[in-house]
């Protein structure tokens, strides 16, 4: 009987979650029916593999720590990493490290080995690993809209569940002698699925471990599910905006962000009543609200604003920190799930430190951050300009992850005559690793900072030179000397 | 310097002075972007904004064609044929002036800013118009005058982006280039006139005032025998190009040919032309045979005028005279007849003390100053008596037309000012030059000195007569030498002296002329503080933020408007229409971007009615009109958390009141009143005041904002009921921080075919009782 209901509810748990995913597990389907033969070269064994996926955010991070052996004939320098290509858009964020000597790993997108069903990530070892040896490595992975609130609608003060659906074993290129996973959530554990059963789980407090197991092949498939409660809210940007406008002459940084904002928690119940958001403020932090953000922004920063379509938003105060300004943004109205708004942010800082010139060159590099970022936040839809002087020349922008694209342009603003160079950087599912120094590198000389005082005496010349010419001449029909 | 003559070093400072004061006019606007930030204000100015930019981001044609289907939901709106365009179309010609040098000022910028700028060139036209009337040095005065008086400031502080803002400008310019014209009696002139008044058609309503000035002037000098070519050249220029001019503007259209207030500038143009026609008749026949036909002629033309006219008016191919220019006439005529009208505050008559809280000093020079235009008489000052009388009338019958009345005000002032300082500080050397040394007249304006201190002083401690005792004194001075030295002597002794080369009374007393100018200085300070205090003060709030002062002294800003325009910008699908009270149609277009029903277009009092009998009858009659009309929002204001005293609840007797207009039957004044004909919102209120919409979205849940018990109603000072009322076809959907924007959502209906009165009974777990079965 209980087997039943528990049947029925993962039934209607995957009813209600939306289809993408569940075309994922149709795919996954498919999949179980025949053995994999993973791509790549089979040069590896893992021994022993730990992996911990932490639900406590919405964003998801997965830790995969593997002691591998080198099994073949010669020294081996790559080491592969296997990512479902059903979350390959989900997949924000991937970094690897010696476990040992907590050195990064270089990891690179392979598009060598590649089919429908997985990504490779290729992981360069520093140095080749003798036949024989093993190694430890760490892969680290953040995944982005992977939950999904079930219930999908809930009060005003009512906590909110997600179901998250998974692979229990880890997925690995290499078989393994010995697996385990943990999942750790923000609280209790509600309900745990399990799909095959197979697999053995424990559940404690807000912890559920799966495994270990024994001889799991390559690319071994699974599912399972895993309701828990989560308050607050699952803060995700659909577009962000950053300008950045550089000045050499006036030695000015000046920057501007826009954000178009969604509360992606599990939506509001029926309307919004101000009376129990006022008589029960407590109660909203069991909700899923947002009452305000946090971002950091350069300690040198002013004339910093906060609007938004229809004006100023006076709701915000700024606090000054050793090394930066902290600004806390309040919305004008609490955002609960699935409510929208937008704002926009701006204030210039001395460009000192992040513009150097090479010297005995024209050459100049810019250093900026990505964009400033919010705990937690995922960034959907990112475009970032930057706009240099007038006059730089053969720009080029280095940016420490894979982006969209890359467009150089010309904008013209106040006291234009050219257009100043302009760098526009599309870039889709960024979160705060992601808010690293993007570097531009231009030629702008010495001359150039003459054009614009140039410009500009020109123009008022020009004025001057009209008006002296008009107010010589004479309009009056029939000339001046008959009206004497 | 010694080497630079007077009217060299006069080059420079004039421009100098004039930029001065256009820096200062617009400066002393700015207090709202200062305090506040860079945003539009108001009502009407929303519109303007909002549809600037679609005319700067749609283009020109977009624009002219718009069919604003977010107005007046189901009926929209022809934009491009009922608005005066001319704002919009000047803050899009400067927006695209800019971007095309490449600076990328945002529309919102230009919009904020538009008036202020304007009054700089507002009062650079005050100069040369009172230029015209006396000197340069009077110019100055009235364009420092016109700067800064708060009369023009209330309708041109930055962000306040209505018509008034660049109309102002375009009525003293156009008024300039009248005068011009007619002095010189120059086409050209006559033609620029037509040009700017084309323009100020194209901006405001307020045309209509020109149209009747000009003419009206014109027949005034005709009937002081002032015929001239001149007049005749300029005025006939400006009326055949002005008239053809404004029919190009879609909502005025054939106006000008079809109504009664256009009809005075189409017969005075034509009584123009008959007395040219007689004038050129009369230089070919003999005086004899001219009498006979001037009489029959006159005879036949007036004959012929008032019948056409008659015929004309009462066969409807002349409009008769609306509703807005009877309550011109009358000031109870709107009360009775067009409520919608006379709920406007600014359609209020004046209250006296606004004239001086308006212009303060300038108010008692400018009877002096239409007293020395008297005195001149010249076509010219003709007009500006004219114009000071008749903005005196409409400025006392409407708040609103106080702006029309400022630039004749300061002008004027600006004139008597000036011939006092002319009077007190001429030197004495030239004025010795040019008078005879007659010892006499010397005399008595030494005699005058004692006379005038005090009456100084009475002017100091703010008398109303200064001027008019200080030529009383000057009078009684003047007895000494000879009490029949006429008139004439008296008035130069006073205060006028004449700019022409007539002979002079100076006052030759140094602590004399120090104790006037000095006094006079004083009111300027006075003034400018005065100006200062009441601009800050009064017209400098943009209405859509609203400030106080915490116990701490810290400022605190109840935005709520915006938080709930901007939750329903954000947070309501699409085409969501919400319905409100017309006040907030503009504003909710604007910043909200949902469909409104009404708005402060007010073209159509029946669906303004629709609205109030929505808001002033019962759930289950007003959720039909509701339904109807495919509302899903309604929007209110209530201000009875913080006490703000704008709220819809004050205003709900306008609104039943015009709901009553249209819908008798289902709206009845008389029930909201309790028996003792008070009108009340606690225990005492009526049944159906209870039972009206507005109090239940009011006061819904408010009582549990106390806690139960002593719930008080901070603006009606009311102690509500413990239980308050309840809502069934509506839903709360948002209310803002202060509770001063509530926003109910209209409910669908029942999915079961219930009653939703029921189902919400249902729903909170009330079984129906079984008589109202029964009944059944």
């Amino acid at each position: 009987m209980r087997l039943i209901a528990t049947n029925a509810l993962v039934a209607t748990i995957i009813a209600a979650i939306s289809l993408t995913s569940t075309s994922s597990f149709v795919a996954a389907e498919e999949y179980w029916s025949e053995q994999d033969v993973p791509l790549v070269p089979q040069s590896f064994k893992i021994t022993n593999l730990l992996r911990t996926l932490d639900l406590s955010k919405p964003i998801i991070r997965e830790i995969t720590s593997a002691a591998v052996q080198n099994t073949a004939e010669q020294d081996q320098t790559e080491y592969y990493f296997p990512v479902d290509q059903a979350y390959a858009d989900n997949l924000a964020f991937i970094s690897a490290e010696n476990r040992k000597t907590k050195e990064a790993l270089e990891v690179t997108k392979d598009d060598k080995f590649y089919d429908a069903q997985f990504q490779y990530y290729k992981i360069k070892l520093a140095t080749p690993l003798p036949p024989g040896e093993k190694v430890q490595i760490t892969v680290r992975s953040s995944l982005t809209n992977l939950i999904h609130a079930f219930p999908t609608h809930v009060g005003q003060a009512e906590k909110q569940k997600f179901v998250f659906f998974g692979n229990p074993f880890a997925l690995t290129a290499y078989p393994a002698s010995k697996q385990k996973t943990t999942v750790v959530t923000p609280n209790n554990v509600l309900e745990v699925h399990e799909h095959p059963e197979e697999v053995d789980v424990v559940v404690k407090n807000n912890q559920v471990i799966l495994g270990p197991y024994n001889d799991v092949n390559s690319l071994e498939h699974g599912i399972f599910e895993v309701q828990y409660e989560m308050t607050g809210a699952v803060p995700h940007i659909r577009h962000f905006r950053r300008e950045i406008e550089v000045s050499q002459w006036g030695n000015n940084l000046a920057v501007e962000e826009h954000y178009n904002f969604v509360n992606q928690g599990a939506e509001l119940k029926g309307q919004f009543s101000r009376i129990d958001y006022q008589r029960n403020p407590m109660g909203i932090r069991e909700g899923n609200g947002v009452l305000g953000f946090q971002t950091k922004i350069p300690k040198l920063a002013r004339d910093i604003y906060y609007r938004d379509e229809i004006g100023n938003i006076s709701t915000s105060a700024i606090a000054h920190q050793p090394d930066h300004v902290q600004l806390m943004l309040k919305p004008r109205f609490p955002l609960f799930g699935g409510w929208n708004t937008t704002w926009y942010i701006g204030y210039n800082t001395p460009l000192d430190g992040y513009l150097r010139k090479v010297t005995g060159t024209d050459k100049h590099i810019l250093k900026v951050p990505v964009f400033s970022p919010m705990p937690d936040t995922t960034y959907e839809d990112v475009e970032i300009r930057v706009v240099l002087p007038e006059g730089a020349k053969n720009v080029k922008a280095v940016l420490p992850f894979e982006v969209n694209e890359i467009e150089y342009s010309t904008t013209k603003t106040y006291m234009d005559s050219a257009g100043r160079s302009t760098v526009t950087i599309l870039a889709s599912n960024l979160i705060e690793d992601h808010a690293q120094d993007l570097f531009i590198e231009y030629e702008y000389s010495q001359v150039s900072y003459l054009t614009k005082p140039l410009a500009a005496a020109t123009m008022l010349m020009a004025i001057y030179a009209t008006s002296i010419v008009f107010s010589r001449l004479d309009f009056n029909i029939g000339g001046s000397t008959l009206k004497k | 310097m010694s080497t630079e003559s007077p009217s060299t070093i006069a080059k420079v400072l004039k421009p100098t002075i004039l930029i001065l004061i256009a820096i200062v006019a617009i400066s002393s606007r700015l207090f709202s972007i200062i305090r506040f930030e860079s945003v539009i204000h108001e009502f009407d100015p929303w519109f303007n904004y909002r549809t600037t930019q679609h005319l700067v981001k749609n283009g020109f044609y977009d624009f002219w064609n718009w069919f604003d289907e977010k107005s007046w939901y189901p009926l929209g709106r022809v934009v491009g044929g009922t608005v005066y365009p001319g704002i919009m179309v000047t803050s899009a010609l400067i927006h695209n002036v800019l971007h095309f040098f490449n600076f990328p000022v945002d529309i919102r910028n230009v919009c904020v800013f538009l008036a202020p700028m304007f009054s700089g060139l507002t009062a650079f036209s005050a100069y040369l118009l009172t230029k015209e009337l006396k000197d340069s040095s009077a110019g100055l005065l009235a364009a420092a005058f016109l700067g800064v008086a708060p009369g023009y400031i209330s309708r041109s502080v930055a962000g306040s982006y209505d018509n008034e803002g660049i109309a102002i400008f375009l009525l003293v310019f156009t008024f300039y280039l009248w005068i011009k014209a007619v002095k010189t009696g120059s086409a050209f002139f006559g033609l620029l006139t037509a040009l700017f008044y084309f323009y100020m058609v194209s901006a405001w309503g307020g045309y209509v005032f020109i149209t009747n000035l000009v003419p009206l002037h014109a027949f005034t000098l005709l009937l002081m025998g002032r015929f001239s070519n001149r007049l005749y050249v300029s005025y006939s220029t400006f009326y055949a190009v002005g008239t053809l001019l404004s029919m190009q503007i879609p909502f005025v259209g054939f106006q000008p040919t079809r109504t009664s207030e256009h009809m005075a500038a189409l017969g005075v143009f034509g009584l123009l032309q008959l007395y040219a026609f007689a004038e050129l008749i009369r230089g070919y026949i003999p005086p004899k045979q001219f009498q006979t036909l001037l009489k029959g002629g006159i005879a036949a033309v007036a004959i012929i005028a008032a019948v056409g006219l008659t015929i004309l008016s009462f066969s409807g191919v002349i409009a008769p005279f609306t509703g807005r220019f009877y309550s011109l006439y009358d000031t109870g005529y709107a009360k009775i007849h067009i409520p919608i009208i006379a709920s406007v505050s600014e359609h209020q008559p004046t209250a006296w003390t606004s004239f001086f809280f308006d212009l303060q000093m300038l108010i008692f020079l400018f009877p002096a100053g239409v007293y020395l235009c008297f005195k001149e008489l010249k076509d010219e000052h003709v007009f500006i008596i004219l114009y000071s009388v008749f903005a005196s009338y409409f400025a006392g019958v409407m708040v609103r037309l106080m702006l029309t009345l400022t630039p004749v005000v300061c002008v004027s002032a600006a004139i008597a000012y000036s011939t006092l300082l002319d009077t007190y500080l001429e030197t004495s050397k030239h004025v010795l030059a040019v008078t005879s040394p007659d010892a006499t007249a010397i005399a008595a304006p030494v005699d005058v000195t004692p006379e005038v201190k005090p009456a100084g002083n009475g002017a100091g401690t703010g008398s109303k007569k200064a001027a008019a005792k200080a030529a009383a004194a000057a009078a009684a001075a003047a007895k000494t030498p000879a009490k029949s030295a006429d008139t004439d002597a008296k008035a130069q002794a006073k205060a006028a002296a004449a700019a022409s080369g007539k002979k002079r009374y100076p006052i030759f007393n140094f602590d004399s002329r120090a104790l006037v100018v000095l006094q006079l200085t004083w009111f300027l300070f006075m003034f400018a503080w005065h100006c200062t205090y009441v601009t800050s003060g009064s017209y400098s709030s943009p209405s859509i933020v609203l400030a106080s002062r915490q116990q701490d002294g810290s400022q605190m800003i109840i935005d709520d408007f915006r938080e709930a325009y901007y939750w329903l910008r954000k947070n309501t699908k699409e085409d969501a229409k919400v319905m409100s009270w017309w006040d907030y149609g503009y504003q909710m277009a604007g910043m909200a971007n949902v469909t409104t029903l009404v708005d402060n277009n007010t073209w159509n009092n029946t669906h303004i009615a629709t609205v109030g009998k929505a808001m002033s009858t019962s759930e289950e009659v007003s959720y039909k009109v509701l339904r109807q009309h495919d509302v899903d929002y309604v929007l209110i204001l209530f201000g009875g958390v913080i006490g703000y005293s704008g709220d819809d609840i004050n205003k709900f007797l306008w609104m039943i009141r015009i709901a009553e207009g249209v819908y008798p039957n289902d709206v009845k004044e008389a029930n909201f009143f309790t028996p003792r004909g008070e009108y009340k919102v606690d225990h005492d209120a009526t049944k159906t005041m209870k039972e009206s919409l507005m109090y239940k979205m009011s006061y819904y849940r408010f009582a549990e904002l106390y806690g139960g018990g002593n719930a008080v109603d901070h603006v009606r000072s009311a102690r509500m009921p413990a239980e308050g009322p309840t809502l069934s076809v509506l839903e709360e959907a948002y209310t803002t921080e202060n509770w001063l924007v509530r926003i109910y959502k209209v409910k669908d209906l029942d999915i079961l075919g219930r009653d939703l009165k029921d189902s919400t009974a249902f729903d909170k777990g009330k079984v129906r009782k079984v008589s109202s079965l029964k009944r059944k």
